[in-house]
């Protein structure tokens, strides 16, 4: 089974986007089109009129990001 | 985030950078990048620390479905690959699936090409496979020129399942008709073959389940061919425990899913019509029947269940130029094909076309001119489906709350743990009841379905009553439950007395107790206001039953208390409101008992606060409607009081106020009612003054209530309304001496009239407009000389208003038109007379006299009663001048 594929807890997963929203509005939309509409990268790039290779790009970081808000895994957690 | 805003992008542009590279290259590179700026270089590694465990992360959409992974992931190439007997070729496409490929027999190069479509992770491959193969036979049967056949299955090494399929050299059909600048009439064609390869699917008993534009490819010559066929039922058949989603809906491809497959129900034949329906719509629209904003899951199921799709021609006109401009040919689509579209769309199975084959009948018929099955699903339809969505809903609480009264415990602490669920259970079964109500109310509907619901309430609440003693809270709510049955019972679309009366008996029980809780309670403001209200409604339920002494009464209450309380409140708009409605009420129950001039009274003080109020609140629909109300009777009234320029003051102001409300909530029964009955009563203030005026008016009342009863047969008031309509045009295009055209109308108000009398005898209303009705066609026959015919009408009339005089003493309106038809009678057989000569003319001049005997005799007893107005007094005279002239 790979890896992170358990249950996503969709409300973090929302309040997480909320966030994402306010300084990447395009891969906020990427994450809804592609998650909660699921589109394909082909499908979301007609949209959005942008290229799958872009599209693909940014779900990527998308995904760590949105996972590490979820996960409160902080970067800074540690920090002095 | 840790890092301000603006650094975004440049972790952006690192991240892409080093997420590529392996370990040791990434530490260089963002040693370079970075600058020994170590929170940025912080913030990149944690995300690049997570992207490392995010590979399965939220891949699966929301409302993940074995047909909707995708093949991001391998981004391999397959070219050359093995897959059983078959080498891959090329890649061809993309799709839900996952990957599709071309590729032939490894012996044969070019002979026999198959296309091999490859099902990416998550799915158990031995379900699919062992699904395979029990429906292998069946899909292997499926042998027809419009179906591409599915050859074999089988799974790779890794165990990923594969499909291979007959190879179709083509493009979606959408593209197709795009490219080659189909016309309307061509891409009928080309559907038509569709549906004759899915109904060819369904009588060897296989369901597509999943027909969208990417599965049906067309080739260069132009043959349509269906792919995909029984994938679906393979994929993921009905089995429960096949990927359950995270929001529990199956959908296959969310814009062409059917409601039934949204909601995870039977899937069916109809599910291909359906989905044959959405194919149809785009391919003569160009757009999909149902907006969505965002695509998610609720959106989806919510459009998909709920929105009704526009009609494709409107479709078109709205898109303005529409890129497939061959098609953009609306005339075309308006009517029959819009109709064909939507039943084949419609949320319920059965309501669709029963089989694929009458869907494309129908499209034959009308390509050939010819009339189609299908049509306009009627409002009262969409009202019922409206009641029984939610008569689950009100039942069940009604059952909960049974169960409880029926098991209260005797303990003191079960009881107080029944009485908190109690509380919540009644919350919500007003709740629903409050919610449903205003609903109903609002739309033309039918009454079957509401009348199981109020009979199954009624039930629960008169238990609950026995349960009620000694705790006002839950008394008033009772009250106000058995109240809201009345409301929904007093049904303003079928005024049956029957359904009155029970109205009647709800709002007496209700008013039981509240005044019990008043003599307990005498300050209680709140339950004064209820009182009150309840002494209006019940008022008002009066004078529709004809019992106009008692409605008085309790209008006359009701407005003493509603008095009372703005004494002590006089901000309050809702109470403003009550104090106006009742205002009205009083008047109005006055003027139909002939009481103008007093009416007038109450009119004027109704429309003085109404108009306050609407300085306040300019834009409130229900203010606005009081007022129309209230000036429409005033001008009435002062007609009637022989004051006619001041009434026709007034109704212009009426009409000033209903017209552009009407203009305005085009689908608000309430307002639509109202502005027809201003038109009427213009129509009747006109009479005998401008009659052709008075016509005018009649005609657009007409074609308001004849799109009421068009939009719903069912609704029996409209159907009243459109009787009186006719009746009414009846009477002024004879007084415009168009008496042929009069008679034309009043025979069908007759007409009417009789079936609803027929249907509903014990109904005092139908049959007195049928007799009016009766009266009326015969004066305008006695105009046009046809004096035998004329003297049947007033004989039939005079039949049924004998009848209604006899077993209802105080039924004045009766022996007053029972004067009326005696009268009319009398001149007919004085015209009679005066046309023959000799022992003829003798016989009619004895008949007029007995005619005008009974006439009198009727006014008499108005007479006796005091309630003979200045018109009667009138013809009280005339009367007694005529028999004089005989004797």
């Amino acid at each position: 089974m790979p890896s992170g594929e358990r249950e996503v807890d969709l409300i973090a997963l929302d309040e997480a986007l909320l966030d994402l929203v306010t300084f990447d509005a395009r891969q906020s939309r990427i994450v809804e089109l592609r998650f909660f509409g699921g589109l394909t990268n082909e499908e979301i790039g007609e949209v959005l009129e942008i290229s799958p290779r872009t599209i693909k790009r940014e779900w990527r970081l998308a995904k760590a990001w949105l996972r590490r808000e979820i996960s409160g895994e902080h970067p800074n957690v540690a920090a002095g | 985030m840790s890092l301000p805003v603006e650094q975004w992008p440049r972790v952006k542009e690192l991240f892409a950078a080093a997420v590529e590279l392996p370990a040791d290259e990434r530490a260089a590179l963002l040693d370079r990048a970075c600058e020994g700026d170590s929170t940025l270089r912080k913030e990149v590694e944690s995300l690049l620390d997570s992207d490392e465990q995010a590979e399965g992360f939220i891949e699966k959409s929301a409302f993940a479905l074995p047909g909707d992974l995708l093949a991001e992931e391998a981004e391999e190439e397959f070219a050359g690959r093995q897959f059983g007997a078959y080498r891959v070729v090329r890649e061809i496409g993309r799709g839900g699936l996952g990957a599709v490929y071309l590729a032939a027999r490894s012996d044969e190069q070019y002979q026999k090409q198959v296309a091999i479509k490859l099902v990416k992770r998550g799915l158990d491959t031995d379900d699919i496979l062992r699904r395979f193969r029990a429906e292998r036979q069946i899909l292997a049967q499926l042998d027809h020129p419009n179906i591409a056949r599915l050859i074999d299955a089988g799974s790779t090494e890794e165990g990923l399942p594969y499909f291979v399929m007959e190879f179709v050299d083509g493009q979606s059909i959408g593209s197709y008709c795009e490219a080659h600048q189909l016309p309307a009439s061509s891409r009928l064609k080309l559907f038509r073959i569709v549906c004759g390869a899915v109904t060819y699917a369904h009588q060897h008993l296989v369901i597509h389940r999943d027909i969208k534009p990417s599965n049906v490819l067309v080739t260069e010559e132009g043959v349509p061919k269906l792919v995909d066929f029984g994938i679906a039922k393979v994929l993921h058949a009905d089995d429960p425990t096949a990927a359950q989603t995270m929001t529990g809906i199956r959908v296959m491809t969310p814009e062409y899913a059917s409601p039934e497959q949204v909601r995870g129900l039977a899937i069916t034949t109809s599910t291909d019509v359906y989905s044959l329906g959405v194919l149809l719509y785009e391919l003569l629209t160009g757009q999909k029947p149902y907006r969505l904003a965002t695509r998610t899951a609720e959106e989806i199921s919510r459009a998909v269940t709920d929105q009704i799709p526009e009609r494709p021609s409107t479709a078109i006109d709205r898109a303005g130029i529409s890129p497939q401009s061959a098609i953009r040919d609306p005339k075309s689509l308006r009517g029959d094909l819009d109709n064909i579209v939507l039943m084949a769309l419609r949320k319920e199975p059965e309501r669709r076309y029963a089989s694929v084959e009458q869907f494309s009948e129908d499209i034959r018929r009308h390509i050939a001119g010819l009339p189609v099955v299908a049509h306009k699903a009627t409002l009262s339809y969409r009202a019922r489906k409206f009641v029984t969505r939610h008569r689950a809903g009100v039942l069940a609480a009604a059952l909960i709350i049974a169960t409880l009264c029926l098991g209260i415990a005797t303990t003191w602490r079960e009881k107080r743990r029944a009485e908190r669920r109690f509380n919540d259970v009644r919350q919500l079964s007003n709740a629903l009841l409050t919610d449903i109500a205003p609903k109903i109310e609002r739309l033309q509907g039918s009454t079957e379905a509401r009348q199981s619901v109020l009979a199954q309430s009624l039930k629960y609440l008169d238990s609950l009553a026995k349960e009620s003693a000694g705790d006002p809270v839950l008394q008033s709510e009772l009250a106000a439950a058995y109240e809201k049955v009345g409301d929904l019972q007093g049904n303003p679309t079928n005024p049956n007395l029957i359904a009155l009366a029970d109205a009647l008996k709800s709002y007496e029980k209700a008013h039981a107790i509240r005044q019990e809780l008043i003599t307990s309670d005498p300050r209680n403001a709140e339950q004064r206001r209820l009182l009150a209200d309840n002494y209006r409604v019940l008022g008002d339920i009066r004078w529709q039953t004809n019992e106009q002494a008692e409605s008085l009464r309790n209008s006359e209450a009701a407005l003493r208390l509603y008095t009372e309380l703005l004494a002590e409140n006089p901000a309050s708009t809702e109470l403003r409101l009550a104090w106006i409605r009742t205002n009205h009420d009083i008047g109005k129950t006055l003027s139909s008992n002939e009481k103008y001039a007093e009416s007038i009274g109450y009119f004027q003080k109704a429309i003085e606060t109404a108009e306050e109020l609407r300085q306040q609140s300019p834009d409130r629909t229900d203010v606005l409607m009081l007022l129309g109300n209230c000036r429409r009777q005033l001008a009435n009234s002062l007609a009637w009081e022989g004051k006619q320029p001041e009434a026709e003051a007034e109704m212009a102001k009426a009409l000033a106020i209903y017209e552009p409300l009407a203009a305005a909530n085009r689908d608000d029964i309430l307002v639509r009612t109202g502005l027809y009955q201003t038109y009427m009563l213009t129509s009747s203030l006109y009479e005998e003054v401008n009659d052709s005026l008075a016509t005018e008016y009649g005609l657009k009342a007409l074609r308001i209530v004849s799109e009421n009863v068009e939009q719903d047969s069912a609704n029996v008031r409209a159907r009243q309304q459109l009787a009186k309509t006719y009746s009414r045009l009846g009477v002024t295009l004879d007084n415009e001496g168009k008496n042929a055209e009069s008679i034309v109308h009043l025979e069908k108000a007759v007409a009417i009239l009789q079936e609803l009398a027929q249907k509903e005898t014990k109904n005092r209303r139908f049959t007195h407009d049928l007799a009016t009705a009766f009266i009326r066609l015969g004066d305008s026959r006695h105009k046009q000389r046809e004096f035998p015919l004329a003297l049947a009408d007033f004989d039939k009339a005079a039949t049924i208003l004998l009848e209604l005089a006899n077993s209802d003493e105080a039924d004045n309106a009766s022996r007053r038109n029972l004067a009326n038809a005696y009268d009319s009678a009398m001149k007919t057989h004085e015209e009679l007379a005066a046309a023959s000569a000799g022992a003829e003319a003798q016989k009619h001049r004895s008949k007029a006299r007995q005619y005008a005997q009974w006439a009198l005799d009727a006014l008499r007893q108005l007479e006796s009663r005091n309630a003979l107005s200045k018109y009667d007094q009138k013809s009280l005279e005339e009367l007694q001048v005529a028999l004089q002239k005989y004797d």
